[in-house]
């Protein structure tokens, strides 16, 4: 009995809300655009991705969102807004836009904000994501984590964590995860310090390997996997870093000496690719095809007057040009290299090229000087058209906080990048669909299950990757190998 | 039904009164030291390793220690709680309860044992964490005493208590389950059973734990046993977990103890207590750090000088603060040979830089603002990040102008309970920038950010960093001369402190000269033997003729000492000229490395 009367009591309530005069419903139009966080107005989304769930900023006492889309409309209300994954399936099943009608009152007026689309991409996003976890810190690290997300979810999964690993007085980096053509099939990344080598996954198979040998100046460092070839291409690196005592740029890290070498994952055997002593080659990465390697390269610069100067104060006239060399799979031959993006000549600097699959465009990391632009506020991404040998900067997808690592999805129409625009130093993932005509949409923030989790998570997503498929190596056999005596690779003639 | 003792009180009242007295500034760090956020994915973190229940606890309850009384009244809570879950677990009575009070000494112990060491804690809530293991173990025994001692389902008690003990609890489960087999064992019911049964589980679970990565994918295999357990913070200094080894082995003991007789209960209260008494540490410097480190993060300058007038045998630390509350009242190279100064060394047995300790205050308020945010993300990133370092970052983003970044971190640090007050004062500027032009805080620091773009290599230490930042002579304002000056005197560098001071009276001749740099001045002219510098000097210290009068006594004493290496030669020097620089220039020897 008691239960039918409070049933009752309820129904006279909603009642009585739907009979007042003036609901949301009858909303007068305002002209104040909706302040989101994220900001979700006006995005493209692929249809595959998980709930936008967002944060309504804009001043009220109340707020009521509503979503049309395929299907029926879904109300929900603020101003922190979940979305349900059923619904937003339902929403996205079929529909070429989503439409989203923001209501707020405010002083016991309803108001309608101006709404907001989310354009619906034709082609969908590579389900997965995999990058790094770790604080904007300078040498020392702490709990670090390689991971995958699925877009379509807010699912994650840990590929490998180094708390696995580090001891008391002994901790593990890890760093610089690649993949082979998309999959998770064949992976490698870099374990530094306890325990270290190189962790070379090839379907069911892994082994831990030291790179260090012959005339090599460092241990492998960026890597790139062959699209198709057991190959893999690196640069090797000596890297040093210089702090700024008191400017917005904190740190520049430098490369003193750089090489590109090759390595063959079943041989064991490394040879060099470019090896310049006037040159630092750094930053490798295949083309689709596998018949092309792009890379960064800088002349060493001419110190001039200054050439007794501590070098390390004078990291600011290292540039970068893009180059490419030809590769002969069948062979396993390089040609000779040829400059792609001239950024030397505009006094830019040009490192990480990333090729679209499709071969038509390459993206490049752009800063003032130097090579490491995720700590650069100048560092911008730059789109070059192979076809005409036009490069442009993406100004629509760039701002005035740096942009650095970024990855092209297996369709060529999605561009996952890492942007410090929130707050300036801690890294995040934005996304933005490029057309066939290599315009770009704004880019929009990696949906979290609780909006405001960007906010609070205090480290920085590192190398984002796509993958289309989903991880199949615990941890913990990762950390036998980890454990395991490393396979040392030798070096051959170039 | 029988009325507990007044002995459940003891070690309650005991604590509160240690921790009150003596350990105040000790309460309040391990709360700047800790963090609680009171949000889903944070809370989450906690359960990714076994017995992250107690850490999220400990991190919670730790957040009282923002006003240390009510942290030492929760924490005697919880001694008094553990005293009466033990006294009824055991079922001590008449004399042998108040053997119950001996977990809670050594819990008690735990604490006071700390030093320096608590600078490299990597583990939230430590302070009570372990006291709530302790209580959680000795509950889950007393629940098996009530429903399965000496019953059929004595072994599945046991079994259960590791299987869903150890996920939240992690080692304490297995302590209890232990504790258990022993109790069985102690009053003959079917202890080999329960024994076995708790060995077997007690040994499997956690080797699961560690083998599959579905159950904890976090969790390191070599310290599976030890979750909950502070493996990773003693870093060469083991000692400090003696206390934990001490209960641990009191509660084993109190198995077999109901029947303690006469002698051996007062026996093993006092020797109980001379522990506490002998093995807390009573260190004062250790304290005057702690001390010094509030009043510095309270920007309670006078405080700072008159611990720093107290610690006759002064640290580094020490020293470093000192100078850092003159500079604040306008009186660095006034005053900064008038308190001890010295190098005593930090006395814990793990060696570590004092840049874990007081780096980051120290190169915030010296204007080093990037290398201040680099070193609280660095030790941050090591050692766990928390509300101090969270602070600094947040204050050295608004002096950068980077406001996102400094509502990012002010936003976590209002996340914590008590914290709400200090949050708003730095809120405020969020909002009007511009109000930081009119606050004293960034009054001072502003002039000292005269070094833009210029690079620094990564110093061996603090102190290398320092004088590196300042060895520069040339003059750039009056605030910036301030430290020049006092570096150059530190470092007994003549050339340097000189340069400085006549650089300075090229643009500003009508400015005073303090009184430690004039000391300095004086006696590095006369150690140059040249002319031409001892009449600028004794011109520019014209005014001061009583101190060189005093400086040509000095001299006169330093010609006439026969040994001046003696100890003795030292303290008859201290008597007549301690508080000078001459005094600090002959006799104080500094480790820049340190």
């Amino acid at each position: 009995m008691r239960r039918f009367f409070g049933h009752s009591l309820l129904l006279l309530m909603l009642l009585a809300a739907a009979c007042t005069p003036g609901g949301w419903q009858d909303a007068a139009l305002a002209e104040e655009p909706p302040a989101l966080y994220p900001d979700y107005t006006d995005i493209t989304i692929p249809r595959n991705i998980a709930p936008l769930n967002f944060n309504i900023l804009t001043p009220a006492d109340a707020c009521v969102v509503v979503l049309s889309g395929a299907g029926a409309d879904v109300v929900l209300k603020g101003p922190e807004v979940r979305i349900p994954e059923k619904k937003w399936r339902r929403l996205l099943d079929g529909a070429t836009e989503l439409r989203v009608r923001i209501f707020v009152r405010r002083a016991g007026q309803w108001v309608a904000l101006p709404e907001t689309r989310w354009t619906v991409a034709p082609e969908e996003i590579d389900r997965y994501v995999i990058y790094r976890l770790i604080e904007p810190g300078y040498s020392n690290y702490g709990d670090l984590v390689l991971r995958q997300r699925d877009l379509s979810s807010f699912r994650e999964k840990d590929l490998y964590n180094n708390l696995l690993i580090s001891a008391r007085t002994e901790l593990q980096c890890i760093n610089c995860h690649s993949f082979q053509n998309y999959s998770t099939e064949n992976f490698q990344f870099h374990a530094r310090e306890a325990a270290g080598g190189t962790v070379v996954v090839t379907g069911e198979r892994g082994k831990k390997v030291a790179f260090k040998t012959g005339d090599l100046i460092s241990n492998a460092v960026y890597p790139s996997w062959h699209p198709s070839e057991p190959l893999i291409a690196y640069s090797v690196n000596k890297t040093a870093q210089t702090f700024f005592r008191s400017d917005r740029q904190k740190i520049e890290v430098y490369d003193s000496a750089s090489d590109l070498i090759l390595y063959d994952v079943e041989r064991d055997r490394v040879s060099y690719i470019v090896h310049d002593s006037l040159a630092y080659e750094t930053f490798p990465y295949w083309a689709a095809d596998g018949k092309t390697l792009y890379y960064a390269s800088s002349w060493l610069p001419d110190w001039g007057a200054d050439a007794s100067t501590d070098p390390t104060l004078l990291t600011d006239r290292i540039r970068y040009n893009i180059y490419a060399i030809d590769f002969d799979p069948a062979t396993r031959a390089f040609g000779e290299p040829r400059l792609v993006f001239d950024a030397v000549t505009d006094s830019l600097s040009a490192v990480t090229p990333r090729p679209s699959p499709d071969g038509r465009f390459l993206l490049s990391g752009v800063g003032r000087f130097g090579s490491f632009h995720v700590w650069h506020e100048s560092g911008d991404i730059y789109l070059t058209d192979l076809t005409t040998g036009q490069t442009r900067p993406m100004d629509e997808i760039n701002s005035d906080k740096a942009e650095s690592f970024k990855a092209w999805s297996s369709n060529s129409r999605w561009i996952v990048f890492t942007s410090r625009r929130d707050d300036g130093s801690y890294t995040r993932l934005y996304f933005t669909y490029l057309d066939a005509d290599g315009r770009a949409t704004k880019p929009f923030l990696l949906p979290q299950r609780d909006p405001e989790q960007n906010r609070r998570l205090f480290k920085s997503y590192n190398v984002p990757e796509f993958t289309v498929d989903e991880l199949r190596w615990d941890t913990k056999r990762l950390e036998d190998i980890i454990l395991s005596e490393p396979v040392q690779v030798q070096q051959t003639a170039e | 039904m029988k009325r507990p003792g007044w002995y459940i009180l003891f070690p309650g009242l005991l604590g509160f009164l240690v921790l009150t007295l003596f350990k105040t500034g000790l309460l309040y760090h391990l709360e700047q030291y800790s963090l609680f956020c009171p949000k889903g994915d944070w809370l989450a973190s906690f359960f990714a390793q076994p017995g992250g229940v107690l850490a999220l606890a400990g991190a919670f309850l730790t957040q009282f220690c923002h006003f240390p009384v009510l942290g030492a009244a929760l924490f005697a809570l919880g001694l008094c709680l553990l005293t009466r879950l033990v006294g009824k677990a055991f079922a001590l009575e008449g004399r042998a309860a108040w053997l119950s009070v001996l977990p809670a000494l050594f819990l008690l112990l735990f604490i006071t044992r700390l030093d320096y060491s608590i600078y490299l804690f990597r583990t939230y809530g430590l302070l009570y964490s372990q006291l709530l293991g302790c209580c959680v173990a000795a509950a889950l025994v007393l629940l098996y005493r009530k429903v399965a001692l000496g019953e059929r389902s004595s072994p599945l008690f046991v079994a259960a208590t590791v299987l869903v003990g150890y996920p939240l609890f992690g080692a304490f489960a297995l302590l209890a389950a232990f504790l258990m087999a022993l109790l069985a064992l102690g009053e003959g019911k079917r202890g080999l059973a329960d024994l076995a049964a708790a060995l077997v589980l007690g040994a499997a679970v956690p080797w699961m734990c560690g083998e599959m990565s579905g159950i904890f994918p976090r969790v390191h295999r070599k310290y599976v046993y030890f979750a909950a357990l502070p493996y990773f913070e003693f870093v060469d200094n083991s000692i400090c977990q003696v206390p934990l080894i001490l209960a641990a082995l009191a509660l084993a003991a109190l198995c077999f103890l109901r029947k303690a007789g006469r002698i051996l209960v007062p026996t093993l209260l006092a020797a109980a207590l001379l522990a506490v008494a002998a093995g807390s540490n009573w260190d004062s410097g250790f304290h005057t750090v702690l001390g010094m480190e509030q009043a510095v993060s309270e920007q309670d300058w006078d405080k700072v000088l008159k611990l720093a007038k107290k610690e006759q045998t002064p640290n580094r630390i020490h020293v470093l603060y000192r100078n850092l509350a003159l500079y604040a009242k306008g009186r660095l190279t006034e005053d900064m040979f008038r308190y001890p100064d010295g190098d005593e060394p930090l006395h814990t047995r793990a060696p570590f830089p004092i840049s874990h300790i007081c780096a980051v205050p120290v190169l915030y308020y010296t204007g080093m603002i990037n290398p201040c945010d680099r070193l609280a993300m660095e030790n941050s990133t090591t050692f766990g990040k928390n509300i101090h370092y969270y602070k600094y970052q947040a204050k050295t983003a608004l002096v950068s102008g980077e406001y996102e970044l400094a509502r990012k971190y002010l936003d976590m640090v209002g996340a914590n309970w008590f914290e709400g007050r200090w949050v708003r004062r730095y809120r405020a500027f969020l909002d009007d920038p511009a109000r930081m032009d009119a606050d004293p805080e960034f009054q001072r620091l502003r002039p000292l950010l005269a070094y833009s773009w210029t690079k620094l290599e990564t110093a061996a230490s603090l102190q290398e960093m320092l004088f590196t930042h300042f060895a520069d002579p040339a003059y750039i304002n009056e605030a910036v001369f301030e430290w020049q000056a006092a570096v150059a005197l530190i470092r007994k560098d003549a050339e340097c402190a000189l340069t400085c001071l006549f650089d300075r009276l090229e643009r500003l001749p009508e400015a005073p000269v303090g009184t430690a740099l004039a000391e300095g001045a004086a006696l590095f002219a006369s150690e140059s033997g040249d002319p031409d510098m001892m009449r600028a000097i004794a011109s520019l210290l014209a005014d001061r003729s009583a101190m060189l009068q005093r400086f040509s006594q000095f001299g006169n004493a330093v010609n006439g000492a026969r040994d001046l290496d003696s100890e003795k030669t030292k303290e008859r020097f201290f008597e007549r000229y301690g508080g000078t620089y001459w005094y600090y220039y002959l006799f104080v020897d500094i480790n820049p490395n340190r």
